[in-house]
């Protein structure tokens, strides 16, 4: 038997469960030289003025994608050992993503300013 | 996707803004269709050992109002989560997406007037999280359990408590696969009562002593059934039965007199519970009966007054009517696999075709809002049609 609940907080109001955000793209993601993700930096998010479209740049990679509000919200768990019993304690809660789902589209950049 | 080599070793490295405007120019993206808010991506220092667990309303609203929500299953057991009311099904879904988890970002279409870079952090990388689906709860453990431990008498009581271990309501909770309030009801569904804090139902044999005494009494007193004095009956019967029985068998078996005069001191016993249970006594010690037979024993066994009719054994014998004589068996419901396709091929083995009215008792506990018995027997049996009459059979020969 495992509990899950929410952070034990009696100060804060128990409906406020931080919001936090997913962004999700098709495949891995990989460092070129298998090196730990830790602190690494990933790449750039923009948006367009118009029709609010989020554009990832991923090293030489562009991804279009969208916003999406997820069907069933995602619990975000933590894992506690307490004496003998353990539980997971919710952190946070996700309800919208920014969803890359189109294949990464390579830049062609000028040949002596390659990132 | 190969991710930007750029930082080289360098785990310190920060983006700038030339850097952001080079990509910018790079991509080809025109600096006026942008947000001026760019939010640049890193991983964080560390990633934090997270789970992700699916939500439906229910569930988020029970936590949200500072309910605990829980995880119940031992290793031979797959995971369910419940709620206070309801039980879950869960199974860990796989993407070939990667889920990014930050604490921080913001959407497009959020307002910000931030015109300088951000920095967000990805806390975790998912390619799993947990998918929950509203089930059964799972009982079958329960009748185990407490069969296994169950009142066989005064005389006897000290030797169940030394050898079995007993179920205080907060033990079941933590060990049987179902909500606390799907608990409680199985408890009070299957006559369970508590003696001394524990939950325990009592031994079929005592129970069928107990319930007969209450009957022969009423029988030796020409009591009407539904008019039974409750001090008298707890003076005669209080030296055959301890008061916690009796008073269990009367909550079981009787109801308050409808009579508003009588209703304080009178008990009227239920009908179909009394026959139902007598009818299983006879039944239970053996394989079959014969049909005729067992209608007028049974008929002999119940109070005066009242009736029986097969009516009130659904789901709790099985009467064949092909056989020459008719025979009736006992067949419980609740002794057959709760899994749905492990029922079907047991009841397609008991009996190869059966009518929708023979199988219907025995497959209702199973169906659901979304799922009828009609449509359970559409998705796990084969119907054919013989002389007019609609026959379900299992789907595929049995091996």
């Amino acid at each position: 038997m495992i509990l899950v609940k929410l952070i034990d907080n009696e100060c804060s109001s128990p409906s406020s469960i931080p919001e936090w955000a997913a962004i999700e793209v098709q495949g891995e993601l990989e460092s070129r030289h298998h090196t730990p993700f830790e602190r690494q930096y990933v790449g750039d998010l923009f948006a367009t003025i118009k029709d609010n479209v989020p554009i990832l740049i991923i090293g030489h990679h562009i991804l279009y994608g969208k916003m999406q509000t997820f069907d069933k919200p995602l619990a975000v768990m933590k894992k506690t050992e307490e004496a003998e019993a353990s539980s997971y304690i919710v952190q946070a809660i996700i309800t919208k993503k920014l969803l890359f789902k189109n294949r990464p589209k390579p830049i062609i950049a000028n040949v002596n300013k390659i990132v | 996707m190969s991710q930007n080599s750029q930082s080289s070793q360098n785990s310190t490295y920060v983006r700038t803004a030339e850097d952001v405007q080079k990509v910018i120019e790079h991509a080809k993206l025109s600096v006026d269709n942008l947000r001026p808010n760019v939010q640049n991506i890193y991983f964080g220092e560390k990633f934090e050992n997270y789970k992700l667990l699916e939500l439906d309303e229910h569930i988020l609203s029970d936590l949200k109002c500072g309910s605990t929500v829980v995880f119940k299953g031992d290793r031979k057991e797959s995971a369910v989560l419940c709620t206070e009311t309801k039980t879950y099904d869960v199974k860990e879904a796989e993407t070939s997406n990667s889920i990014l988890l930050l604490p921080e970002l913001t959407f497009p279409d959020e307002e910000s007037s931030n015109t300088e870079l951000s920095s967000r952090k990805v806390v975790g990388i998912f390619h799993t999280y947990y998918e929950v689906k509203s089930c059964k709860p799972r009982l079958k453990k329960l009748r185990n359990l407490l069969e296994k431990c169950s009142y066989k008498g005064s005389e006897l009581e000290h030797t169940v408590l030394e050898t079995n271990e007993m179920f205080t309501f907060e033990h079941l909770s933590a060990i049987i696969q179902a909500s606390d309030v799907q608990l409680k009801n199985a408890l009070l569904d299957m006559g369970a009562f508590q003696i001394n804090g524990y939950w325990r139902v009592l031994d079929f044999e005592y129970e069928c002593r107990a319930l007969s005494f209450l009957l022969n009494l009423i029988d030796d007193q020409s009591w009407p059934y539904n008019t039974i004095p409750v001090d008298e009956t707890f003076k005669i019967l209080g030296e055959l039965l301890p008061t916690v029985i009796l008073q269990h068998i009367l909550d079981q078996y009787s109801t308050c007199c409808v009579s508003s005069n009588l209703s304080e001191t009178h008990r009227s016993l239920i009908e179909d519970k009394v026959c139902k249970f007598m009818a299983v006594g006879l039944l239970r010690p053996c394989d079959k009966f014969n049909l005729s037979d067992f209608k007028i024993a049974w008929q002999g066994s119940v109070p005066e007054g009242m009736t029986t009719s097969l009516k009130q054994l659904n789901g709790t014998v099985l009467v064949d009517e092909s056989s020459h004589p008719q025979t009736i068996c006992y067949f419980n419901e609740h002794d057959l696999p709760d899994d749905v396709m492990d029922r079907m091929q047991y009841l397609f083995q008991v009996r190869e075709k059966w009518t929708l009215d023979e199988i219907r008792p025995f497959l209702e506990n199973l169906s659901t809002d979304k799922l009828s018995v009609n449509s359970l027997l559409a998705k796990y049996a084969r119907a054919s049609k013989v002389d007019g009459v609609r026959y379900y059979s299992a789907k595929h020969s049995s091996k």
